[in-house]
């Protein structure tokens, strides 16, 4: 044995000399496309420094094949990698580990091509490709990515398929690629759906990436700016009904700390975090709650959405989202990748109906230097209004009455004095109201606070779920009332109903159309059909992301357990995953063996049997042998064994050459059998004699 | 110490598996390969390549990254499928040698391979054990193949194992079948060149010859064939008639026209050693059938065979020659090592 | 009915002695309706085989003892002008016995060679127009020298291929020589050897032998058989289907012989040598071992075409 592994293991020259370079020049050139591709798909992660280098690092290989030049001498190589390992060195800091893991990578892939001598080489350099494409998915899981990632792959393996084939052509490389992923697609999804989903080993760095819609501070005009964009906030699901457009109110954060300029968040601490018995008190059970799974896209914070008031579902999910006291949801990490969770939301309940003390004088805590006209309003509203629903309505009516103007384009303010906003310009977008409003409110002393979130959704009737942008994004206040607890008032629906009850007036649209410089492909799908595809392909991408890259351990956990009952755990899906690769591999090994041993009768197989024993006993029967010289040559060892196996052979001779009634024949092979099990009975004790 | 423990280990196992071997896939004319014959495990680059694909889960699991995962485990279900397109590159193809060549020692010696496959098979390496091995880049018909072999010591041989391998579709794996065929090859020793002998007795030889042929022509032996004249040869054979009528030169040719004759002795060759002497022997014989010289072969003093009767031909050298391969010590090789 | 063939087996091997095997066979041969050939040097004995052969089976026996200078008449016969009757006579030839022993048949002339055979074949001779059946059973047994014997026309390969058999008798072993070399002072007496068959009785068996039971699997091996012969492994004349017809037929009639209603490998094994090794003369003279003996060894008796495809 150890011959035939020496043999393969020992490195034969002739198969271990590269026969790269006499392949076709198109295939080389090809290979640079190739990894450019590759590289592609890294594009955005990469600084633009490396991106030109890789350019230089392609064209180079390029001119290589194309002899314009010489292959770089082992000097100018060195120099190269030590370049770029200094850049990167550099730039770590900046760029965090991870994406400095990925230049890294990317890099020795870039360099590999100029140091191809063995076939081993090669092999690296192929299978840094292949992670390279898998890694991108760290940065980008949608299904359009995805599709073009398994291109990609495919791409990558029909090169390879060129470089072990007689058959040098790409294209048709391609489609025994092509066939060769298809086949391996089965058992890549029955493993997906059983091996069981493992936590993470270890911490890994996390991408440092800008974060995207809201922010924990705002200032006047932060979110007017977030309403130009058309990004994806999140998806959202309902399981049974779905509310009013006026009920969405999408909450993500409480701003209690205000220094006259900027709304922040206070610190939270871990005694924030809601506790299991503090989740049920004051929800209003009487009405339906809503039910929901929303799939936050990554925003690189970790702010969640849910409608007032939450109530999260399982307990398990506690380990990644949390509930807060401010009735607003927050994840253990950043959101880096499509989180999906699900949440029961009772519209309505009223929270915190007892405020401590301390708490009640952060919410009417005032700057009062900065905004001293509107404190002087509000005392004069104080006066005249004793009760505190009046005084709302009031301060409400203002904003409805007067000249008050909703826009995505306020005038710039000055100090962003809140001032300047209400007696002044009077005209501002959400925040501009709510801020105003929450300001006012803590002035003449009730305790008020701003709340950030998206207002509304579109609904995909391809997919039945809601999706909400960016330019959702939306701000409003909430006032605590003694013996009601927290209460939404939200000034922009005084301003502006309809934005509150359908989304963005025509007005608003003109506006975000004319102020965002970008080109937005939704106000050119004006054909019904042509939305209806893009509905379509939207709703596509929802169930991908909620059946693939969502699919968590506990959604594996449900599914086997919704599958193979409620006693399902770890160990039963170990066992399950493992038996479905064994069968796999079985049915496969059946599948070769199969073939002979259906075609030949039980007779056969025990007359090939016995005469294997024989073998081992010295006594062989050649071909040409007649079975009588044969028999003699056993009575002659064993007169026993001879009789035994002159009867055995003559009921073979019967089945096998006589004409036989099918009854005749269940005997006869009865018959056989006994003789066998007789013949090896024999074999065993003459064995044991012998071992004696 | 060590390394002699570690060989003598390996022998005996190598001769254990050379037995497994012999038994389970004895020698064939043709064979099959099916199942039973071929062997297949995971290349080096196969081990790397399950390494990667781990790294690849981790990667995806730390980041609890689904589309990583998966990715994962369809490069760990393409292993899987590039086993089994392993495995069926070969399977199928059969294969059929037999025969006994010739040939001269050190030199290559082509040995005619029969493969024929139902379906394309892409990319295999051939070789005898312990010989050159050919790639063949594809088949998928019947297919001659000559497979070269070298021997440098003279003698009859027989064939090791013929090893036919494949790493097609991506070298994850390596598939390969080790088929025994009753192929000898007769090596002749290869020529050494001797002056002495050739000019010496040869020529002294011919000079007596000269007076016999003419002796030969006045008895007027049996007339043969009309040839065409080719210059230096003796007026007295050319067919004077033919010549007269017009027609181009002839020489008439007597069956018995070469009576000269040469016996060789193995003994009476001077060299250091028996095979030097064989090497010597070996050059003169192909020097006496090119020239045409009649010339028996002794070998032994005592006994006079077939050989030793001085004859001509392509026969008659081939005899010799193979008498010359075999002679005193026919180097069998069938065990392998 | 094997009991008659055992006792008729018992009296042959009386006059021949120590050639179990080959009277066996010949007696096959005789029972599955062919002809046979015998090869081998004069002396040996083949004369007394023809001749006990027919007189134990209560058959009418003729030797014609052939030369270069017989002609088709002298073994077919001639039809003669008989002046008082005025009218042609028929004067039937040898060949209107039922085992003819043709002596030395390489001896004749093809002309004479091929009456005989075309005689054979047909079973029936015409003379002067009028065709002749001949008796049944018909039963011919050709001897012939080894070709190298000068003056000798030896049979084209073709024509073998009308003897279902062909063996060949080979020297007695020590024993057998003694027996025979004591015998011969006492001079065998081959007209007192009593029929121990008689002629409705050979029908019958001959009957009997044709519905011996052959198996697929025995169809399966002949073909596997023949069809290495086809495929050049080894270098002969590749075997035809007349050569695989008279296989079975005399593998059935050995079978007969060995008491068994069904036909099994052995059988085929037995008659195999005999039967096809004459078909198949290689193209190239192998040295010692008979191309039949070969491709029963290359066959798997049990698993024809399995084990190799």
């Amino acid at each position: 044995m150890t011959l035939t592994i020496n043999k393969f293991f020992s490195k034969n020259s002739s198969k271990n000399k590269l026969t790269y370079l006499s392949m076709p020049y198109s295939l080389k050139l090809s290979l640079v496309a190739i990894q450019a591709l590759n590289i592609l798909t890294l594009v955005t992660e990469l600084s633009f420094w490396f991106i030109a280098l890789s350019l230089v690092c392609l064209l180079w290989h390029i001119s290589i094949h194309q002899q314009y030049i010489a292959k770089p001498s082992r000097i100018i190589k060195f120099f190269i990698a030590i370049t770029g390992c200094i850049l990167l060195g550099v730039s770590t800091n900046d760029m965090g580990v991870l994406i400095g893991m990925i230049h890294l990578l990317c890099l020795s892939y870039l360099l590999k091509p100029f140091e191809l001598h063995k076939t081993s080489d090669l092999y690296q350099l192929i299978v840094l490709g292949l992670f390279i494409l898998a890694s991108s998915f760290i940065f980008n899981q949608s299904i359009y990515f995805s599709v073009f990632i398994i291109i990609l792959v495919t791409l990558n393996i029909a090169w390879w398929l060129c470089y072990f084939s007689y058959n040098k052509n790409l294209f048709i490389q391609l489609r025994t690629s092509f066939k060769l992923l298809l086949q391996s697609f089965p058992l890549a999804i029955v493993l997906f759906v059983f091996f069981p989903k493992i936590s993470p080993f270890w911490h890994v760095p996390m991408a440092k990436s800008a974060t995207t819609g809201l922010s924990d501070n705002v200032s006047v005009g932060d979110i007017s700016n977030l309403a130009l964009s058309n990004e994806l906030a999140f998806r959202v699901e309902f399981s049974n009904e779905r509310p009013n457009y006026s009920q969405m109110y999408w909450r993500a954060l409480v701003l209690e700390d205000f220094d006259g300029k900027t709304w922040r968040r206070t610190k939270k601490t871990k005694e924030d975090i809601l506790k299991k018995e503090q989740l049920n008190k004051n929800l209003d059970f009487n009405k339906q709650p809503l039910s929901y799974e929303v799939i936050a896209e990554p925003s690189y914070q970790r702010w969640l959405f849910s409608l007032d008031v939450p109530k999260l579902e399982h307990v398990k999910q506690n380990k990644i989202v949390y509930q807060l006291n401010d009735q607003t949801l927050f994840s253990r990490d950043k959101i880096a990748q499509p989180l999906s969770y699900k949440v029961t939301s009772y519209i309505d309940s009223a929270t915190d109906i007892d405020l401590t003390d301390e708490d009640k004088h952060l919410n009417i805590a005032t700057v009062e230097r900065s905004n001293p006209r509107l404190v002087v309003l509000a005392n004069n509203l104080r006066r005249e209004y004793q009760d505190n629903h009046e005084l709302i309505q009031q301060v409400l009516l203002n904003f409805r009455q007067q000249n008050y103007r909703y826009t995505l384009s306020p005038p710039t303010l000055s100090n962003n004095s809140l001032d300047e906003f209400y007696f002044d310009t009077q005209a501002g977008f959400c925040e501009h109201y709510a801020s105003s409003f929450t300001f006012l409110m803590r002035a003449v002393g009730i305790p008020a606070r701003m709340v950030l979130g998206y207002l509304g959704g579109d609904y995909n009737s391809q997919g039945d779920y809601y999706s909400i942008y960016q330019r959702d994004a939306h701000a409003w206040s909430e006032v605590w009332l003694s013996g009601v607890g927290w209460v939404r008032i939200d000034p922009t629906a005084a301003v502006d109903p309809s934005r509150v009850e359908q989304g963005f007036s025509d007005q608003l649209l003109f506006e975000q159309e004319s102020l965002s410089s970008g080109f937005y492909f939704d106000s050119y799908l004006s054909a019904v059909w042509l939305n209806k595809f893009k509905l379509q392909f939207e709703a596509l991408d929802y169930q991908w992301t909620k059946l693939v890259i969502n699919f968590s351990q506990e959604k594996q956990k449900n599914l086997l357990k919704s599958w193979f009952g409620d006693d399902f755990n770890l160990k039963s899906a170990i066992i399950i995953s493992i038996t479905i690769i064994m069968t796999w591999m079985i049915l496969w090994l059946l599948h070769l063996w199969s073939k002979p041993l259906n075609k030949t009768q039980v007779w056969i197989r025990y007359y090939l049997d016995v005469h294997n024993k024989l073998r081992e006993m010295g006594l062989i029967k050649k071909n040409e042998q007649l079975q009588k010289q044969f028999l003699e040559q056993v009575l002659l060892h064993d007169t026993n064994l001879g009789q035994c196996y002159q009867r055995f052979v003559e009921s073979v001779g019967h089945l096998q050459y006589k004409e036989n009634t099918e009854d005749e024949k269940v005997e006869l092979i009865q018959i056989v059998k006994q003789e066998y099990r007789q013949f090896c009975h024999l074999v065993i004790q003459i064995m044991k004699q012998k071992n004696k | 110490m060590f390394t002699s423990i570690k060989e003598q280990i390996n022998t005996v196992i190598n001769r254990r598996f050379n037995h497994w071997l012999n038994k389970r896939m004895p020698s064939q004319q043709r064979q099959t390969l099916t199942q039973k014959n071929i062997f297949i495990f995971p290349s080096y680059f196969g081990f790397a390549y399950l390494f990667f694909i781990l790294l690849l889960f981790i990667l995806g699991t730390n980041y609890q990254n689904n589309l990583i995962i998966l990715t994962s485990y369809l490069f760990g279900s393409l292993f899987i499928t590039a086993m089994i397109y392993c495995f069926m590159n070969l399977a199928g193809l059969s294969v059929s040698a037999k025969g006994t060549y010739q040939g001269f020692a050190e030199d290559v010696i082509n040995i005619p391979i029969d493969v024929s496959a139902k379906h394309l098979k892409q990319t295999l390496s051939m070789n005898f054990y312990d010989h050159e091995s050919i790639n063949v880049s594809f088949i998928d018909s019947d297919q001659p193949i000559t497979l070269p072999v070298t021997f440098n010591h003279r003698g009859s041989h027989k064939l090791k194992r013929l090893i036919l391998s494949s790493e097609y579709p991506f070298a994850f794996f390596h598939c390969w079948t080790k088929l025994q065929f009753d192929v000898e090859v007769i090596v002749y020793p290869k020529p050494l060149i001797c002056e002495t002998y050739n000019s010496t007795t040869i020529t002294d030889q011919r000079e007596n010859d000269q007076e016999s042929v003419a002796g030969v022509m006045q008895k007027g032996e049996d007339f043969y064939e009309l040839k065409q004249y080719q210059k230096g040869e003796p007026f007295s054979q050319v067919a004077w008639k033919q010549v007269a009528k017009g027609n181009h030169w002839m020489t008439k040719q007597y069956s018995q026209t070469h009576n000269h004759s040469v016996i060789l002795t193995l003994s009476e060759i001077e060299g250091l050693s028996i095979e030097a002497k064989l090497r010597k022997l070996c050059y003169l014989v192909l020097q006496l059938h090119q020239t045409g010289i009649e010339f028996g072969l002794q070998l032994n003093d005592q006994d006079t065979d077939e050989l030793t009767t001085p004859n001509l031909g392509e026969g008659h050298l081939k005899q010799c020659l193979v008498a010359l391969a075999t002679f005193n010590s026919p180097i069998t090789n069938n065990e392998h090592r | 009915m094997q009991s008659l063939i055992t006792k008729a087996l018992c009296q042959i091997e009386k006059f021949v002695i120590g050639k179990p095997e080959q009277v066996r066979l010949a007696l096959a041969c005789l029972l599955a309706r062919g002809h046979l050939l015998i090869e081998d040097l004069p002396g040996m004995g083949k004369t007394t085989l023809a001749h006990v052969l027919a007189s134990s089976l209560g058959l009418s026996y003729q030797r014609v003892q052939f030369t270069s200078d017989l002609l088709p008449a002298d073994v077919i016969g001639v039809s003669i002008f008989d002046s008082t009757n005025q009218n042609f006579t028929l004067h039937k030839g040898p060949i209107f016995n039922q085992v003819v022993l043709a002596d030395e048949i390489n001896r004749a002339s093809p002309k004479t060679q091929s009456a005989l055979l075309e005689a054979m074949e047909e079973n029936s001779v015409s003379i002067d127009g009028s065709t002749h059946n001949l008796p049944r059973p018909f039963f011919v047994i050709a001897t012939q020298n080894p070709i190298f014997h000068a003056g000798t026309y030896p049979l084209p390969e073709s024509q073998l291929d009308r003897f279902m058999m062909r063996i060949s008798l080979g020297f007695p072993d020590r024993d057998a020589e003694r027996k025979i070399l004591s015998m011969t002072n006492k001079s065998v007496d081959l007209t007192d050897v009593d029929a121990c068959i008689t002629l409705e009785q050979l029908q019958k068996i001959q009957k009997q032998v044709s519905e011996t039971h052959v198996s697929e699997s025995i169809l399966d091996y002949v073909i596997a058989l023949f069809q290495h012969t086809r495929t050049g492994e080894i270098s002969v004349n590749p075997l035809s289907p007349r050569a695989g017809k008279s296989l079975i037929a005399a593998a059935k009639a050995w079978a007969f012989m060995e008491n068994r209603a069904h036909v099994v490998p052995d059988d085929v094994k037995a008659v195999f040598s005999s039967v096809c090794e004459h078909r198949m003369v290689g193209k190239q003279s192998h040295m010692n071992e008979l191309f039949s003996n070969q491709l029963l060894k290359m066959v798997d008796y049990i698993q024809p075409f399995d084990s190799k495809n």
